[in-house]
């Protein structure tokens, strides 16, 4: 009885909690992967496979229908809520404190190495290379940077990185922080609620690939972004602290969603 | 003084028998890393992305020539000298360079613990046991050991560009683009689909990430980056 009362007590203290504390930690440290020296530099400017991946781009393009279009759109906002198309109405913000404090920790961490690699490769985005390609909406200007924003890459002989050039007004293209965004997500989330892991997956792919949809990225870059992302989230499920932050998410997730602990 | 007369004893054994040299630790284990549930799952045949999956080998096999189907034939082999050997040139072989192949047969070996239990979990149908409309050489597809998904032929394919990459970063590029093209030729002989090139991608990076965490590996990689770059005239 005075067990089951603790309990409830318990509970309610969790309940009435805005959010657990996370941990003060990074979750990855730089050095615990070398991303510039794993991920495959995009193709080069001029070469048959960078024409290959603009055509890929236009012919998504010809078959883009007003839906496809309109997905697109509503996918450039990053928003983890975009995931309640699979895990439900629950799915919500408001009983998710440590949820959404978690996800945007993970994702200001794995952005900043999203941003390097952007950055080493400087490679222009679709509708650069190509007057061709016509993002829908306010999708192309969403890539706009900040005025003096500065490179973040090594550009020195020892680094693979291309020569530095002149800033660009667009942010560059490869490799796509949406689809890392997506992958990075679908993959923690399906580890959290296995019962809908294909598709969480699916959701998350998704999100990938509707930038080419949009023509505000290339296949490749898109491809990119889930292949960091997954290096990304097998670095930070080594890190003990991040595996504790996991644990505390998971089970206020599986409460909200009405699933077994 | 003993050791000063050891020392080139070692060394005789070491030039006479390089490949022995190699770490006989496997570079990972399947502890390591938790690939079954990092992997995405494969998209079901009958999804939208599956069907782009299938619809892409398609258009690919409409335009085969017989240059391609040769090159498919010669990219069945998944050692070093045929990856690498049209970026490194036709002295890149195991006579020249012994200690590469036997390491990247390794890595390749060892690497498996992220491929076969993953096809195992999915069992998915190789593309041409999928459809009739993909046409898949017999001896190639009579070779396609277990199910389609991930790529072992693309995780090598990309275990190749990563690794040597590093260790001769001056074709670091074109490496790359050869080992896409050895994943493309995978996909185009049917028996491997788009999204088995992605998860065998995928495969290889957090393989070789965790790889060089190991000790043992590293020493390896320095010998066998060693043998290359001599072999190759660079220093």
């Amino acid at each position: 009885m005075v067990r089951k009362l603790f309990l409830v007590t318990a509970l309610w203290l969790v309940a009435a909690t805005p959010a657990l504390a996370l941990s003060g930690e990074p979750y990855f440290k730089a050095d615990q992967l070398d991303m510039i020296h794993l991920l495959p530099p995009p193709p080069a400017p001029g070469s048959a496979e960078q024409q290959r991946d603009l055509n890929a781009v236009l012919n998504v393009q010809k078959a883009r229908t007003p839906q496809a279009a309109k997905r697109a759109e509503d996918d450039a906002k990053v928003d983890l809520f975009a995931f309640a198309d699979v895990l439900g109405p629950k799915f919500a913000p408001d009983s998710l404190p440590t949820t959404v404090a978690f996800f945007r920790k993970v994702g200001r961490e794995t952005g900043g190495v999203v941003t390097v690699m952007k950055d080493c490769w400087e490679r222009p985005r679709p509708f650069v290379a190509s007057n061709d390609v016509h993002p829908p909406g306010t999708m192309q200007m969403e890539n706009l940077t900040l005025p003096g924003a500065k490179n973040t890459a090594p550009h020195d002989a020892e680094s693979p990185c291309r020569a530095l050039e002149p800033a660009s007004i667009y942010s560059f293209s490869y490799p796509s922080g949406h689809s890392t965004f997506g992958a990075v997500t679908a993959i923690l989330l399906a580890n959290m609620v296995p019962e809908k892991r294909n598709q969480i997956f699916t959701r998350g792919w998704e999100y990938g690939r509707n930038r080419v949809v949009g023509g505000v990225h290339y296949p490749s870059d898109v491809e990119a972004g889930r292949i960091e992302a997954t290096v990304m989230v097998s670095a930070m499920m080594q890190n003990p602290a991040f595996r504790s932050d996991f644990a505390a998410v998971k089970a206020e997730l599986r409460r909200a969603l009405g699933l077994t602990p | 003084m003993r050791k000063l007369s050891f020392a080139p004893l070692v060394f005789l054994c070491f030039a006479a028998s390089p490949a022995l040299a190699l770490s006989d630790k496997p570079y990972i284990t399947a502890a390591d890393v938790d690939f079954a549930t990092m992997l995405p799952p494969p998209p079901a045949e009958t999804s939208p992305a599956g069907q782009r999956d299938l619809q892409f080998i398609i258009d690919r096999q409409k335009n085969m020539t017989p240059e391609r189907m040769a090159a498919i034939h010669r990219d069945l082999d998944q050692s070093v000298y045929t990856v690498a050997g049209p970026v490194l040139g036709a002295k890149f072989t195991k006579e020249n360079f012994p200690m590469a192949g036997a390491f990247f047969d390794k890595v390749v070996k060892d690497a498996g613990v992220g491929v076969g239990p993953i096809k195992q979990k999915y069992k998915k149908l190789r593309p041409f046991q999928y459809s009739k409309d993909v046409h898949t050489p017999d001896d190639i597809a009579k070779a396609a050991g277990g199910p389609t998904y991930p790529s072992g032929h693309s995780t090598t394919g990309a275990l190749v560009p990563i690794i040597l990459g590093m260790m001769v970063p001056e074709k670091r590029e074109a490496l790359y683009d050869r080992g896409w093209e050895y994943g493309i030729n995978r996909i185009t002989s049917g028996a491997a689909y788009p999204s088995d090139w992605e998860g065998g991608h995928i495969t290889a990076e957090l393989a070789v990430n965790q790889m060089l965490k190991n000790p043992d590996f590293r020493a390896d990689f320095d010998a066998v980056k060693a043998e290359i770059r001599k072999g190759l005239g660079m220093n």
